[in-house]
């Protein structure tokens, strides 16, 4: 999953455009995975710009010939666990709505697929879907969601058992 | 054609929902419009809403927040305790993101809208056998067996991982393996800075093998091929615990590892 991205960001020339590289190509990715954690998908939006706003913050102490995406979803971990954001959440809502704009068939599909989501914890969720949408390994998601390759195994497990007996 | 799962279906159609997500136009940067918040009205909104939920916070004694049970630190935390370090190994961790710590308790007298900056776990990786050295830093005897005090420290250049349960070996200078631990490699896993040391305890009996050759010394299996031997506590060693149960297997089990 995170091999592919060193040398399309290594080919940069400044900062700032290996920012705009990394944006290119990864903001599907972090939004996916934030969408996985949040089973929310304006609180995914709004996740996915933040980390990519603390990537622009941070784009001088960057090694960009190293794997951004990593550092993408972890930070994108943090702040989705951030206390202070799921407060702001719990008060004002989700800004954006629930579901991809302008198509209300897309709407009704991503309702059924969150509520069949619904059951699993943030941690079974993403990953899931790492490994069987985004194809990480094992190592690589447990190294992004903090956690060990076995207890990853055990979550995908538990997860799959879920949604089967749902 | 094998069918497939429930849980198959289910992972696709999110995979097939989830790509229908418009990337934003432009990438974001300070000052360019966020897409997903109302502008000022939203930024004071949030503002209000952050004193009042610290104030609502203040008022309660548990660190539960909003009673979501799946954000809790243990499941989130990438390591035991990441050592703030947001400078020191830029390559592997440069990633000082501003955001409170999952852990850190309300404080009701202090209102804070703007969270505490708090470096994120870098991304690490395990540990190899070249990043780590071992060493025994002493031997005892103690009713028949003995206890050897042991070190192990990251000597590399960059953040790694290590379990906090691993396999001991009693092993000499031929290579011969005295005393076999038990189990296998897991439990915690333990994030080491460069120039961070662990200690533990090996408690080895009953080794009947003989000759023993020089030095004597221990070794670790850290799961997934890697190990790692100690240096001896002197290379002339060839004490043994005492042959206490000929035909009996030597036996060899260490306390995990710890700061």
């Amino acid at each position: 999953m995170f091999e592919d991205v060193t040398t399309h960001v290594a080919i940069a020339d400044s900062t700032d455009l290996a920012y705009e590289h990394a944006f290119d190509r990864h903001w599907s990715d972090v939004f996916r995975f934030a969408l996985a954690w949040t089973n929310d998908w304006g609180a995914a939006e709004d996740l996915a710009q933040d980390a990519f706003l603390r990537l622009w913050d941070h784009r001088n102490q960057l090694d960009w010939e190293r794997p951004v995406l990593p550092w993408l979803l972890v930070t994108t971990r943090r702040l989705a666990t951030d206390r202070f954001r799921r407060l702001r959440r719990l008060v004002i809502g989700t800004p954006e709505g629930n579901g991809p704009d302008g198509d209300p068939t897309a709407q009704v599909r991503w309702l059924d697929v969150r509520a069949a989501m619904d059951d699993l914890s943030p941690l079974e969720r993403t990953a899931l879907v790492m490994t069987a949408v985004q194809g990480a390994t094992y190592d690589e998601a447990a190294a992004v969601l903090g956690t060990t390759a076995g207890a990853l195994r055990a979550a995908v497990s538990r997860a799959r058992t879920k949604l089967e007996t749902a | 054609m094998e069918p497939r799962s429930k849980s198959d279906r289910i992972v696709e159609e999110w995979s097939a929902v989830s790509a229908t997500a418009r990337r934003p136009e432009r990438a974001p940067r300070p000052g360019r419009p966020r897409s997903s918040l109302p502008g000022l009205i939203g930024a004071g909104l949030m503002a209000a809403a952050l004193v009042l939920a610290v104030s609502w916070l203040g008022s309660r004694t548990s660190s539960g927040v909003g009673g979501d049970p799946s954000a809790s630190p243990s499941e989130v935390a990438i390591v035991d305790s990441p050592s703030p370090e947001p400078s020191a190994s830029p390559v592997e961790s440069p990633s000082p993101v501003e955001s409170p710590s999952p852990t850190e308790s309300p404080t009701p007298a202090t209102p804070a809208p703007t969270p505490t900056p708090t470096p994120t776990p870098p991304i690490v990786g395990p540990c190899t056998a070249g990043d780590l050295t071992g060493r025994i830093t002493s031997w005892e005897g103690a009713a028949g067996n003995r206890i050897a005090v042991v070190t192990i420290t990251n000597t590399g250049s960059d953040v790694c991982t290590m379990p906090d349960t691993t396999v001991p070996q009693l092993v000499d200078g031929a290579g011969t393996v005295l005393a076999q631990g038990t189990g296998s490699a897991g439990g915690h896993v333990l994030a080491l800075q460069p120039g961070d040391k662990l200690s533990s305890e090996v408690d080895v009996a009953n080794v009947c093998t003989t000759p023993v050759v020089p030095p004597v010394t221990i070794a670790y299996d850290l799961g997934s091929g890697r190990h790692v031997t100690s240096k001896p506590l002197k290379a002339t060693d060839s004490t043994v615990p005492p042959c206490n149960g000929p035909g009996q297997p030597a036996s060899i089990q260490m306390k995990v590892w710890t700061r």
